[in-house]
């Protein structure tokens, strides 16, 4: 990296990297993953340079803007070394992942086919029901109305909670 | 002294390495030597000068070194010994290509407990419209019988699954009727806080084979402070009492019954880990399960409260092991659940189906979470991170095909996410073969599933366990108990 250049006023600071050392899909990658803080400008017309304009879209200290450049080249480092193991792996990653959902999809050749144990469910099923309202009533009086409001989600506790 | 120093980095010098002969693996330096691993799941240690000597090509056949290394995969293979090593690596990842095995079915959001670090966002006991409906949980278990695992194992959560026991007698009946047809190796097991079980509850179960795993966080002052009883009962009180019955229980009918207990580990219980361990002696386990906390639910706005960084659990958990080793040598058998899984993958190069703990990990393709209202996650803590409106991990309902279920962007996103090879950090760690991240804690923790992996929590707690197991298995007394863990299988049954 050469010239950086930071511009306060404008809340900006203007760098250049160096795409033998930072792939070009890399820069776009991470300058993605900036722009919900900063609005960002690639410039440049040479295949060894690009220009970076990072413009906070937040008021900033001259510290502020130079850790904003730091937390993006760690950003550019991530994005380096994930598109270098993707492009190294693949091959790998696409075996794998098509390989564990193949083998989650296969179906069960045998279905179930017993009307009479059917039957039996069904009427299985009508008894849970009746046990189901049965035992809504039984926790309405299990419970008092909860003195110590443990149950009230937080932050909207009364004061006597503390 | 620095003469010496650029002597030994000439010696690692890059120039100076013979690729031609060697395989593929990832290495580390530790104590003063270098481990080695490689997919297939080997490992060995080399000391400085043999790696130089491995690096270098220098390392002649007739040494007994060459041998292992070749034995173990660490030379470039030949095609013999690469379908050898295939077959390895198929085996220590056996899980990942069966089909999903794990089904977390939720029957109400309702809970009678409120505890500090609660992942689940519990209802009171009180309210309506948490339960799971006996329509839903036929289509549920229809859905869960289209796996093509031949294992599947259901497991009842909550809020506190006793709450609708009449839908867990029902999933159990109709589990049962469906596998009769499907054959498969059903297993059934309830997580419960054990408070609401009574002597029918408790029959059904043991009559039924369904495994019980309780929250007990250790003695009174722990347990009771971070599990907190709506109507003020003592959680730790009731808890105790549950387990004597269940295990008298066990003991009358004279047959295996499983009890386990989990232990999360709060920063209430950070100075407690000795009697911690000391409770479930007292009260009859001979094996332990520390965990982590998880940044969802609850835990994640208390975390100022009960939270903590990765060093503060790394010194709990080493000191907690040194105690457990200990008492271990004492002759008193006591396992640590987590170091288990671990083992089992070190040592027998085998999977023990833990899905937090390989690569890809199990959202979708091994295991599903079905929610008391329908909606299906990619893993429990897709259901929990739902309740915190983050509804990215859901993979759709009751009404959606199996085939929807799998056939998914969120599936496939999550499976390429979590493949370690894919992570940078990850894809040349020495503990790949061994280790697993799970893409949703990342996204909840750091907002991203691609996270700067060796800065987040749960990498370096990772870390910082494989060093300690591996830097113990150099002992033969603690490598002794390690296999002694992983042998003997009946020591996770109580």
């Amino acid at each position: 990296m050469k010239k950086t250049k930071t511009d306060l006023k404008n809340k900006g600071i203007v760098f250049i990297l160096n795409l033998k050392i930072y792939p070009l899909e890399a820069v776009r990658n991470a300058a993605y993953a900036f722009a919900d803080r900063a609005f960002i400008d690639l410039k440049g017309n040479s295949k060894k340079e690009i220009n970076v304009f990072l413009k906070s879209k937040n008021k900033l200290t001259g510290k502020q803007i130079k850790d904003l450049k730091g937390e993006f080249l760690n950003e550019l480092l991530n994005c380096s070394i994930r598109k270098n193991i993707f492009d190294k792996k693949r091959k790998i990653l696409e075996y794998v992942v098509a390989g564990a959902v193949t083998a989650a999809l296969e179906k069960p050749k045998i279905e179930p086919n017993n009307k009479k144990e059917n039957k039996e469910m069904l009427e299985i099923e009508k008894e849970i029901a009746a046990l189901q309202q049965e035992l809504e009533k039984e926790a309405d009086q299990d419970y008092q109305i909860d003195p110590l409001e443990i149950a009230k989600p937080y932050g909207k506790s009364s004061k006597k909670r503390k | 002294m620095e003469k010496a120093q650029r002597k030994e980095n000439n010696n690692l010098f890059l120039k100076k390495i013979d690729y031609t002969g060697l395989g593929s693996f990832q290495f580390k330096k530790l104590a003063g030597e270098i481990l080695l691993s490689n997919d297939s799941g080997s490992w060995l240690w080399l000391g400085k000068k043999d790696f130089s000597r491995f690096l270098s090509g220098k390392i002649k056949k007739g040494e007994k070194i060459y041998r292992e290394l070749a034995a173990k995969g660490f030379f470039r293979p030949d095609k013999k010994k690469l379908v050898e090593m295939a077959g390895q690596y198929l085996k220590l990842n056996y899980s990942v290509w069966r089909g999903p095995s794990l089904f977390i079915v939720v029957l109400t959001q309702r809970c009678n407990h409120r505890c500090v670090y609660c992942q689940a966002v519990p209802e009171h006991p009180r309210r309506r419209g948490f339960d799971m409906s006996c329509a839903t949980a036929k289509k549920t278990l229809n859905l869960i019988f289209k796996t093509p695992s031949p294992f599947v194992r259901i497991e009842f959560q909550g809020g506190e699954p006793l709450l609708n026991w009449p839908i867990l007698q029902y999933i159990v009946d109709y589990a049962k009727f469906l596998n009769r047809s499907r054959e498969k190796n059903l297993q059934l097991s309830l997580v419960s806080n054990l408070t609401l079980l009574d002597e029918k509850k408790l029959k059904f179960l043991l009559n039924e084979e369904i495994d019980i795993c309780c929250s007990f966080d250790g003695p009174a002052k722990v347990h009771n402070k971070n599990r907190i009883c709506l109507n003020g009962t003592n959680s730790h009180g009731v808890v105790v009492g549950q387990i004597k019955k269940i295990r008298q229980a066990v003991k009358d009918r004279g047959r295996a019954g499983s009890l386990n207990a989990l232990v999360t580990v709060s920063r209430l219980s950070l100075p407690y880990g000795r009697e911690i361990i000391d409770e479930y002696i007292k009260r009859g386990f001979n094996n332990i399960f520390l965990r982590p906390l998880s940044p969802l639910g609850l835990s994640k706005q208390t975390w100022q409260t009960i939270g903590y960084g990765a060093q503060d659990f790394i010194q709990f958990y080493r000191q907690a092991l040194d105690y457990i080793l200990k008492l271990n040598l004492a002759g008193h058998l006591l396992i640590e659940r987590g170091v288990c899984h671990i083992l089992k993958k070190i040592l027998n190069q085998e999977d023990p189906a833990y899905m937090e703990m390989r690569s890809p990990c199990g959202a979708g393709i091994g295991q599903m979470a079905f929610d008391y209202n329908g909606k299906i996650y990619t893993c429990d803590e897709g259901r929990m991170a739902a309740k915190m409106d983050r509804d990215n991990f859901k993979l759709g309902d009751i009404n959606s095909s199996y085939r929807q279920l799998i056939d998914n962007e969120v599936t496939k996103t999550m499976c390429l996410a979590s493949l370690l090879d894919n992570q940078a950090g990850c894809s040349d760690c020495v503990y790949k073969p061994y280790c697993g991240t799970c893409p949703l804690i990342n996204f909840m923790e750091y907002g991203t599933i691609f996270p700067v992996m060796p800065a987040t929590m749960r990498c370096q707690i990772n870390k910082a366990v494989f060093d300690y197991i591996f830097l113990k298995m150099r002992s033969k007394k603690y490598l002794d108990i390690f296999k002694r863990w992983i042998g003997d299988n009946s020591g996770l049954k109580n």
